[in-house]
């Protein structure tokens, strides 16, 4: 499996950020949120931003989705430098963004049809096919403000999915469901990565020690700007929760990360950059 | 309040109006979806021995629905207001500045072709003028949403411009063009013209910062983000802007139809009033009144359909 996986890594990595600088100009004021951060992320692979609140994790992931440059420094996926949003990547952002103006369905399909040319009826189907999977299944003909929070959450998780595309950009996207739902999801994110043969290359923030090393393959610390620490996941794919919970390395790695938010004399990160 | 008392009326309206279905022969009734029993839709058919009977209390209980007790206040208002200019007015028939209820409906029914023309000519003007300005303001607006260079290169001088009143340039109009038809348009549309654009520069504005990046991220083309984002997240302010500006169209109608016009409610107001016969004129405004309270019935009611979403 291992073999397999080094025998097929290209030489260059799927998604690359060298050396990025970038601040926000706001109220006169220059604030630098990254500085010199660095990271690769290779095809098919799962990796996690985690780090205290305000630490610049969306700010990243808005750099690789092309919403943002970097002041200095380069970001480029395949090699290739990114300049702006492309068809390759598709987003589930923190705070849940659907068209209000379009059925639960329709925003879906609105999603798949940006990326892909197949016939109304195949993207309708594939529409159907991911708002059930994400058990959304019978709400398709609602309007977003007829779904509540977590509904709308998954339905922006649906689009994104269905989207299909090879890099998937996924900015704590079960924030705002309940605990149940949650691991119903991070089962299925999982299950569907699988099914799809882990083509799929994904970069996640989250909050949630547990979810990072359930989910990833690489969990990155983000603190003081850049990554600060990596921590590698050493769990086999496919990966099962109740293969995870009750490894005996989970402990310590849980351990790990969770000390990664204290420094030397026992302080939490706060939120302050 | 208002809407509390919207939604119970629509409510029976709706029940009122399914009541026929229940009794079709074949058609489950609701009645019979709640386990009573017998064939489907005995339940409610009973009572209603015959078919040309039902149809009018049906029909009288739709319309002391929908249209009594909807319009109860505005009915009732209005009841006042005549029967105060009733009682102004004696028996004695009006006077030559205020003539009497009766006098005006006998105007009306006997000046209805004229009437009637110049209804059919003023909603055609405000038909072009409602369609003109709506489509390039909307279609401005995004645009300077869009381009921020347009938009600064020419808000503020639309600004500086927009308080003109639009009847200023109607000589002009009239030289240039040497139609007045045409003018008139063109003095409506642009009145609307203005708050239109600046209302859609601000909704623009107003468009949430997430479903900006989400239309960002999902690469939309120009097209698809003008139809599919930019133009649906405008129509609620639109709608909002119309509301507003209905009277604000007419009292702009008035003025143009002074102009070279030989029919519309605004010029029949206006002609009759300079040969002083204030019967007409009152006969026009009460015109007038009524097509202003119908446009802004219907302008709600498409925003109701048009804003599903909402
Ligand atoms: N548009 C902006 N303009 C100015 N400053 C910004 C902007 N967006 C973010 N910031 C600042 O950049 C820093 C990083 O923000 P970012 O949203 O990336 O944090 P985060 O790690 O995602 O936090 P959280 O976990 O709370 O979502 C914050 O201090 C914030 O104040
Ligand atoms: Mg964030």
């Amino acid at each position: 499996m291992t073999d397999d996986a080094t025998s097929m890594e290209p030489l260059v990595p799927k998604l690359s950020l060298k050396d990025v600088t970038l601040s926000y100009e706001g109220n006169g004021r220059r604030q630098t949120v990254l500085e010199d951060l660095s990271f690769e992320v290779r095809t098919g692979e799962f990796v996690s931003l985690i780090g205290s609140s305000g630490c610049g994790k969306s700010t990243t992931l808005s750099l690789i989705s092309g919403l943002n440059m970097p002041d200095s420094g380069a970001v480029s996926i395949d090699g290739l430098p990114v300049c702006g949003p492309g068809k390759d990547r598709s987003v589930v952002f923190q705070h849940y963004a659907l068209f209000p103006w379009m059925k639960a369905r329709r925003n879906v399909e609105f999603g798949i049809r940006q990326v892909s040319s197949a016939t109304k009826r195949d993207i309708t189907a594939k529409a159907n096919y991911y708002l059930a999977r994400v058990g959304l299944e019978g709400k398709e003909s609602l309007y977003p403000h007829q779904l509540s929070g977590g509904m709308q959450q998954r339905v922006s998780i649906a689009r994104a999915l269905a989207m299909e595309t090879e890099i998937l950009l996924m900015d704590e996207p079960f924030g705002a469901v309940d605990a149940k739902t949650r691991t119903v999801l991070q089962d299925l994110l999982l299950e569907l990565l699988e099914e799809q043969h882990r083509k799929r290359t994904v970069v996640f923030v989250t909050h949630d020690i547990d979810e990072a090393i359930l989910l990833s393959d690489r969990i990155l610390f983000i603190n003081n700007r850049h990554v600060a620490k990596e921590v590698p996941v050493p769990f086999a794919h496919p990966k099962s929760r109740r293969d995870i919970v009750f490894a005996p390395v989970y402990r310590e790695l849980r351990k790990e990360v969770f000390d990664l938010f204290y420094d030397d004399e026992g302080e939490y990160y706060g939120a302050g950059i | 309040m208002a809407r509390a008392f919207r939604r119970r009326v629509t409510r029976g309206e709706a029940r009122s109006r399914r009541a026929p279905q229940q009794g079709q022969p074949g058609q489950p009734g609701r009645a019979a979806q709640k386990g009573q029993p017998g064939p489907p839709g005995r339940a409610a058919q009973k009572g209603r021995p015959g078919q040309p009977l039902r149809q009018g209390p049906h029909l009288l209980a739709w319309l002391s629905q929908v249209s009594l007790v909807r319009f109860l206040p505005q009915v009732a208002i209005v009841c006042l207001i005549l029967l105060l200019w009733a009682l102004a007015t004696g028996n004695t028939g009006g006077s030559f500045l205020l003539p009497a209820p009766a006098a005006v409906v006998e105007v009306m029914a006997k000046d209805f072709l004229k009437i009637g023309e110049s209804i059919l000519a003023s909603g055609v003007l405000m038909a072009i003028s409602f369609v003109l300005a709506v489509t390039i303001g909307v279609f401005l607006g995004m645009l300077c949403g869009r381009l921020a260079r347009l938009k600064g290169a020419l808000l503020p001088i639309a600004r500086a411009l927009a308080p003109v009143p639009s009847l200023i340039y109607a000589p002009y109009a009239v030289a240039l063009m040497g139609d007045f038809f045409v003018t008139a348009v063109f003095v409506i549309t642009l009145g609307l013209f203005w708050p239109v654009l600046f209302n859609t520069v601000s909704a623009i504005e107003a468009m949430s910062e997430e479903l900006d990046n989400t239309a960002r991220t999902l690469n939309l083309s120009a097209r698809s983000s003008f139809v599919h984002v930019m133009l649906p997240h405008c129509l609620p302010y639109l709608f909002n802007t119309l509301s507003v500006q209905v009277s604000n169209a007419f009292l702009l109608l008035v003025g143009a139809e002074m102009m070279g016009m030989t029919a519309g409610v605004g010029w029949y107001v206006k002609y009759w009033a300079d040969y002083s016969n204030f019967t007409k004129v009152f006969a026009g405004i009460i015109v007038i009144a009524v097509i202003v309270f119908v446009s802004n019935i219907a302008l709600e009611k498409i925003r109701d359909k048009v804003l599903a979403w909402k």
